[in-house]
């Protein structure tokens, strides 16, 4: 085939490209007859009353040097793992805010970490394109730093995001500046599935995020600077199973609601959204209450409580929005509230009973958030 | 801490596609145009038949509200049949709880019974350790003030006391029974015959080099660290963010004999010695005679 051909070919894949694109965007406009805020009001729902006493900050984990750059709960016992620009991994009793592991990076760029399942292991990784895995209980060096228990490498990029899959101490699924996503082996380092890669249906930019499934651990979704988010089968690496169009920049944060069947997201065009992972509907919005379009604060973190009524979203001028998912409105700012971080809000979680929120922060602390107020009939 | 000096890595740039002129590289686009379509044709295909939106929105509102949510208040009017019959039961002075029971508030979990506080059960309490409190059953109490729960803990007790739901505030001392409940107990308390040893989770005895001192949940102490000490003009104490040489919770000295070296003294009465047998041996061990011009140097017991 000639050249000329092949350019007449490629204009025309292009075009049938853009109009299909179209038409599902118009099919989808047809299928939007309504939003959660929209349906549930209608169905006479009333906000959550928060009081500013309500929630509360009952611990303020001091310890880094450097900004926090993500933190991971333990999905029983209330211990976190957190990771800072000090080059630095620490473990910390949430409940006593001791801190019961620091452990010093081969490389201190790091920018993400995550706790085993078991408890016993923290994984890691960053700008040097490696996810590194330490065992808590190995005896330390002569320096008293626990050593690395195996090094995952084969990114072409930067580690944006690590998780284990839930119950699973050896499979572990790691993002990457190199637009790909994977899933290790852990026990013997090696890589499992790409997800994502040369050939489309992947990625086209960094993956920054990426959530796993609580209910069903073979599906995962990942958050780009394309601006898309993917849900992908850990049995299926060839394609992703969908793509999700909506926000206008980066997906810095991506995280399952409870039910496992939507997922949040969170963007530096500053919103939140809430999608149907089946359906591919977006079906909420999150705005701030308080948009200016000379200056958005992102949205860097996003989790929702046990029950789904609830998403934290953590932004880059210090505020963590409480929103009520349901309604669509901010029920509580915590960076308002008395003893709040002092910067931006970098990352957040859940603890696994839902009773406490931990927030990192470029202020180099994390704080725990409960409730502090009296549950009494009226 | 360290990172201003350390050259960041250079992660290697993320692949590009084969940079192919001319006709390959058209052929690939074409390629990768054509897969493209592929998939937008199946999600096409795909959207036939699915449910709008709404139903989505309504599978949202209905699961939300399934689970009881520890982190959202809940203040819960109560039923007006309920208000009459605790008004009734106020006056007549007795319990009708049978009367009382028969209306329960459509939330309340709690089994039929015949405590009247079964009327007003606050579900949602999933712990109850606050002494005064009456607990319709494991998971549901009424507490006249607060609702005890494992972060705001109950006024008796400490802050972070991790009362089980059967473990009143006031056994979180000593000689409690229950788990977890002693988070700043020291190794010397931990391993006294007074202690529980089921209570305090306490190692027998601490390591004999830098490590691990003690029981996380029972010491305070922290990782003993010996690099990079920094001896302060003579001054006992390894500065390094989580050591706990120092700390007379980890009754083992060692580590901070190889950290620092001290100055001797030359006042007679006054002894390095005594610093490490100090059992309150931290930054600084006050001299009783604090004139004397050895304590100046601040090593002393």
């Amino acid at each position: 085939m000639s050249v000329a051909e092949l350019k007449e070919k490629h204009a025309a894949a292009t075009a049938t490209v853009n109009s299909l694109r179209e038409r599902l965007k118009q099919r989808r406009q047809l299928l939007l007859d309504t939003d959660v805020a929209t349906y549930t009001k209608n169905q006479g729902r009333s906000p959550v009353n928060f009081s500013a006493t309500d929630l509360v900050c009952c611990r303020t984990l001091q310890g880094h040097t450097g900004k926090v750059y993500a933190l991971d709960w333990t999905p029983e016992k209330n211990w976190i793992v957190s990771a800072s620009q000090d080059g630095r991994l620490i473990v910390w009793n949430a409940l006593t805010s001791q801190k019961t592991h620091a452990i010093k990076l081969q490389c201190p760029w790091v920018m993400t970490c995550a706790f085993a399942p078991n408890g016993q292991s923290v994984a890691c990784g960053g700008l040097d394109s490696a996810c590194s895995v330490y065992t808590l209980s190995s005896q330390s060096d002569r320096d008293g730093n626990i050593p690395v228990s195996r090094i995952l490498t084969g990114h072409k990029g930067y580690i944006s995001c690590c998780q284990y899959v839930p119950d699973q101490e050896t499979r572990l699924i790691t993002s990457s500046g190199d637009q790909t996503c994977v899933l290790w082996d852990v026990t013997t380092g090696q890589r499992i599935s790409i997800f994502g890669g040369e050939f489309p249906s992947g990625h086209t930019a960094d993956v920054l995020s990426l959530s796993i499934s609580s209910t069903n651990p073979n599906m995962f979704v990942s958050g780009s600077c394309d601006s898309t988010v993917r849900l992908w089968d850990l049995r299926i690496a060839s394609r992703a199973v969908r793509t999700y169009h909506g926000h206008d920049g980066d997906v810095n944060a991506v995280r399952f609601f409870p039910d496992g069947l939507r997922f949040g997201s969170g963007s530096d065009d500053g919103t939140c959204r809430l999608f149907d992972m089946r359906t591919g509907h977006q079906l909420q919005v999150y705005a701030r209450p308080d948009r200016n379009d000379d200056e958005i604060p992102t949205v860097t973190s996003v989790a929702f409580s046990i029950s789904g009524r609830l998403m934290f979203a953590g932004y880059s001028n210090g505020d963590c929005y409480v929103w009520d998912t349901l309604i669509a409105e901010v029920v509580q700012n915590l960076g308002t509230l008395q003893n709040s971080h002092e910067g931006r809000i970098s990352c957040l979680g859940l603890s696994g009973d839902g009773s406490a929120l931990c927030t990192g922060s470029y202020d180099k602390n994390l704080k725990i958030w409960a409730f502090g107020g009296q549950r009494k009939v009226i | 801490m360290g990172t201003t000096d350390v050259t960041p890595p250079c992660p290697k740039s993320p692949p590009k596609y084969p940079d192919l002129c001319g006709r390959r590289r058209l052929q690939l686009e074409v390629q990768i145009l054509n897969r493209e379509i592929g998939f937008l044709e199946e999600e096409l295909h795909s959207l036939e038949g699915v449910q709008p939106v709404s139903r989505c929105c309504k599978e949202v509102n209905e699961f939300i509200g399934t689970k009881p949510d520890p982190i959202i208040p809940v203040n819960k009017k109560r039923n007006g049949s309920c208000r009459m019959w605790r008004w009734i039961r106020s006056k007549i002075c007795c319990c009708v709880s049978w009367i009382c029971c028969l209306e329960k508030p459509t939330n309340c979990s709690c089994p039929q019974s015949k405590n009247c506080e079964c009327c007003s059960c606050e579900c949602s309490c999933d712990s109850c350790s606050y002494p005064n409190c009456t607990c319709c059953n494991s998971n549901c109490c009424t507490c006249p003030e607060v609702s005890c729960r494992i972060w705001s803990c109950c006024p008796s007790c400490r802050s972070f006391c991790n009362c089980k739901p059967n473990c009143s505030c006031m056994n979180c001392k000593p000689n409690c029974s229950c788990m977890n409940c002693k988070p700043n107990c020291s190794c010397i308390n931990c391993c006294s015959s007074n202690c529980n040893i089921s209570c305090c989770q306490c190692r027998p005895s601490c390591s004999t080099h830098c490590g691990s001192c003690c029981s996380e949940s029972c010491c305070s102490c922290m990782r003993c660290s010996c690099t990079k000490p920094q001896c302060f003009n003579g001054a006992f104490s390894c500065f390094w963010p989580f050591s706990c040489c120092c700390k007379s919770n980890c009754g083992k000295s060692i580590c901070c004999r190889s950290c620092c070296v001290l100055r001797t003294p030359s006042c007679p009465e006054c002894s390095c010695g005594c610093v490490w047998s100090c059992p309150t041996c931290g930054d600084i061990c006050r001299c009783i005679k604090r004139n004397n011009p050895c304590c100046i140097s601040g090593c002393f017991c």
